[in-house]
């Protein structure tokens, strides 16, 4: 039952994913089928439950069929554009084997077999995962409603629920994922960390490769899975790898629709960015950089509408998520200071604790070092031919929306030095695969790495005889 | 800044029926050159020393030491050991005696159980050679091995609604007999017991 239920869920998110692109490598297509299908799949959970279906494995197995029914009639009537996909992947071209390359693949395959065995073999036994993830996940599943769940519902929890960061204000995906497997009858939810992990490689290296050559993309995916406190948490049931993954995969989905002019892939971009926000209300801040910088496109281009659009896209999640908690009697007070303010001491302890993260290779390894030395080696290239220089302002954006996001907020719950220690370290996972996404992609490495292509397969010459 | 963007040199957003542009067929390898790296000395002695670099550099940091000696390889190892551990032991392997003592809360209880704790301050108390974790004074936590069972403390005798409505008692590091309805002679430091002969 399980194996069908998450096969159904990847199904789902192939037929979405191809509904909405053809331009996308068979390496992409195959992660990001469970990627989007059980994004997909936890948003229907709450439509369900908002228009009071019980959430059952049979209801919720039943909707994702229809739906695959829907998109696979579509397909049908759209087959001139699954042909163009099946054109385009029969283009796919070979990389040239060299042994370097293969030693990246075959690295990336046994950390991804050790993380895999390690998150599958040990149940949920994280703080943070068992007092709020794992335990929505469980307590959904058992009660088959979110609005009704008896843990938001029960006197003796109502007090506690409604505090101020308490669990009911987090996005749902990760919980309602759990809360899929447990219905299908799953003895833990670690299946989930499992897939995400799993799928998260081929779109990674499916994404590099479009900026970079093979084994340059192979050594950059190698670098991002190996960060240390990263892989560290990827195998746990916390959400900041979770939102990382979809954070990460939709700007750089953005940058390639950026850079390549390929229109589908914006719209794919879009749907991750929905997903990320889905998975957490801080992907608000890489949808503010994406939109930062497709504003300045807008305006360059006139085409306003898909501003509007993407700009609508993105926030539906977390709009939708606070309709539904409000309307049901789950809302709690967000603690934010919605106006400006200047608070020195804070600044200075936010800045010091950044600088002790930035400079930890304990806990990114070489993620930051190798992204300030190319960026260093790459400044002739930006200035002379704003080499990515659009990836580097969305990065940058980003980062700063978070950080400032998280000056605005009202510590009432924790200390702002904790939050600093815990959340925001957690939060960089999600520039650790674009910081090594810019090295992979930038003209320094690459005209590097091109020169060890040109030594390994020198162009052969061509002796003609007249 | 990135470049500025030439609108007619940009293919529109979105338009359902213009048909797609041609896909560019990719610069390809031809089938006789794509094994050629595989066989080319060159290619072995660049992905020997680059090999020898990447994983020197790796061996040198103490992240990446950390990833390999106990993330991957120290769980790899660990699971290979104990590779037919059940998934109670594997709880118990990560939980210790917490899981142990609220795996037993559940299986004696029924669905709809109110579970009593002591004080928080005598939840972490040792009582013979057990003792719970702090952990235990999350309700939330202890909530995780229990649901759909409803759990109180003895602090919250005037906060929590659902106090009056108590149907069990958890006994920790003996403490808890004293909410008991009836006495108990034979008495352990963790159990969970009726709160009256009526639930009995």
């Amino acid at each position: 039952m399980i194996y069908f239920g998450l096969s159904v869920t990847a199904l789902l998110g192939l037929c979405v994913t191809l509904s909405i692109s053809q331009r996308l490598k068979i390496a992409e297509v195959l992660g990001l089928a469970f990627l989007v299908g059980i994004g997909i799949q936890t948003f229907l959970m709450v439509c369900m439950d908002w228009i009071g279906i019980r959430l059952t494995a049979t209801s919720v197995l039943a909707a994702s069929l229809l739906i695959i029914a829907g998109l696979g009639v579509t397909l049908y009537f759209r087959r001139a554009a699954l042909k163009e996909w099946l054109r385009y992947v029969s283009t796919f071209t070979y990389p040239k084997i060299s042994w370097l390359w293969l030693l990246a693949l075959l690295a990336i395959a046994v950390v991804a077999v050790m993380n895999v065995t390690k998150a599958m073999y040990f149940p949920t036994f994280d703080g943070d995962s068992v007092r709020c993830f794992n335990l929505i996940g469980k307590a959904v599943a058992y009660d088959g409603t979110i609005k009704n769940c008896g843990l938001y519902t029960d006197a003796g929890n109502y007090q506690d629920m409604r505090s101020p960061a308490s669990t009911i204000t987090y996005m749902p995906l990760a919980q309602l994922a759990y809360s899929y497997v447990y219905l299908l009858g799953a003895a833990t939810s670690k299946i989930i960390n499992a897939l995400i992990f799993i799928s998260f490689i081929p779109v990674l290296y499916g994404v590099m490769s479009r900026f970079s050559t093979h084994t340059l993309a192979a050594t950059a995916t190698f670098f991002t899975i190996i960060t240390p406190e990263m892989l560290g948490f990827s195998s746990m049931s916390g959400v900041n790898f979770i939102h990382a993954v979809y954070a990460s995969l939709g700007v750089m989905f953005f940058i390639s629709w950026y850079y390549k002019k390929i229109p589908s892939l914006l719209w794919i971009a879009v749907c991750i960015l929905m997903l990320s926000s889905w998975a957490r209300t801080e992907g608000i801040a890489f949808i503010g950089a994406v939109g930062c910088i497709f504003l300045w496109y807008s305006i360059k281009a006139k085409q306003y509408k898909a501003l509007a659009l993407l700009a609508g896209c993105c926030l539906l999640p977390i709009i939708f998520w606070n309709v539904f908690l409000k309307l049901n009697d789950l809302d709690v007070a967000r603690p934010l200071i919605l106006k400006p303010y200047w608070d020195g001491e804070k600044a200075d302890l936010i800045r010091r604790e950044m600088w002790t993260l930035f400079k930890s290779r304990t806990f990114y390894g070489l993620t930051f070092v190798s992204f300030l030395i190319v960026l260093i080696s790459n400044v002739w290239a930006i200035c002379k031919k704003y080499d990515h220089a659009a990836t580097l302002i969305l990065i940058g954006l980003a980062w700063i929306f978070y950080t400032v996001l998280i000056y605005q907020v009202d510590y009432v719950w924790d200390s702002l030095e904790n939050v600093m220690k815990y959340s925001y370290k957690r939060f960089l996972f999600s520039f650790v695969p674009l910081l090594w996404f810019y090295v992979a992609s930038c003209h320094t490495v690459k005209w590097l790495f091109g020169k060890v292509d040109a030594f390994l397969f020198p162009p052969k010459k061509i002796s003609v005889n007249l | 800044m990135a470049k500025p963007v030439n609108k007619k040199k940009c293919p529109q957003l979105s338009k359902g029926k213009r048909p797609l542009p041609p896909p560019q067929k990719e610069k390809g390898t031809p089938v006789g050159r794509w094994l050629e790296g595989v066989f080319g000395i060159k290619s072995i002695a660049l992905a020997v020393v680059g090999g020898g670099l990447f994983f020197g550099l790796i061996t040198k940091d103490p992240g990446y030491q950390w990833v390999w000696n106990s993330l991957l390889k120290g769980n790899w190892d660990f699971i290979q050991k104990h590779r037919n551990a059940t998934l109670d032991e594997r709880n118990q392997m990560k939980l210790g005696f917490d899981y142990v003592f609220l795996s037993y809360v559940k299986q004696n209880t029924p669905e709809d159980a109110v579970i009593l704790f002591p004080l928080k301050e005598y939840n972490t108390e040792k009582g013979g050679d057990y003792q719970l974790s702090g952990n235990v004074n999350s309700r939330f936590w202890v909530t995780h091995f229990v649901y759909p069972r409803r759990v109180v403390y003895k602090d919250e005798q005037e906060t929590n609604p659902r106090y009056k409505d108590v149907t069990h008692v958890a006994i920790v590091a003996g403490h808890g007999y004293e909410d008991l309805d009836y006495p108990v002679t034979e008495r352990s430091y963790f159990t969970v017991l009726p709160k009256s002969i009526a639930e009995k």
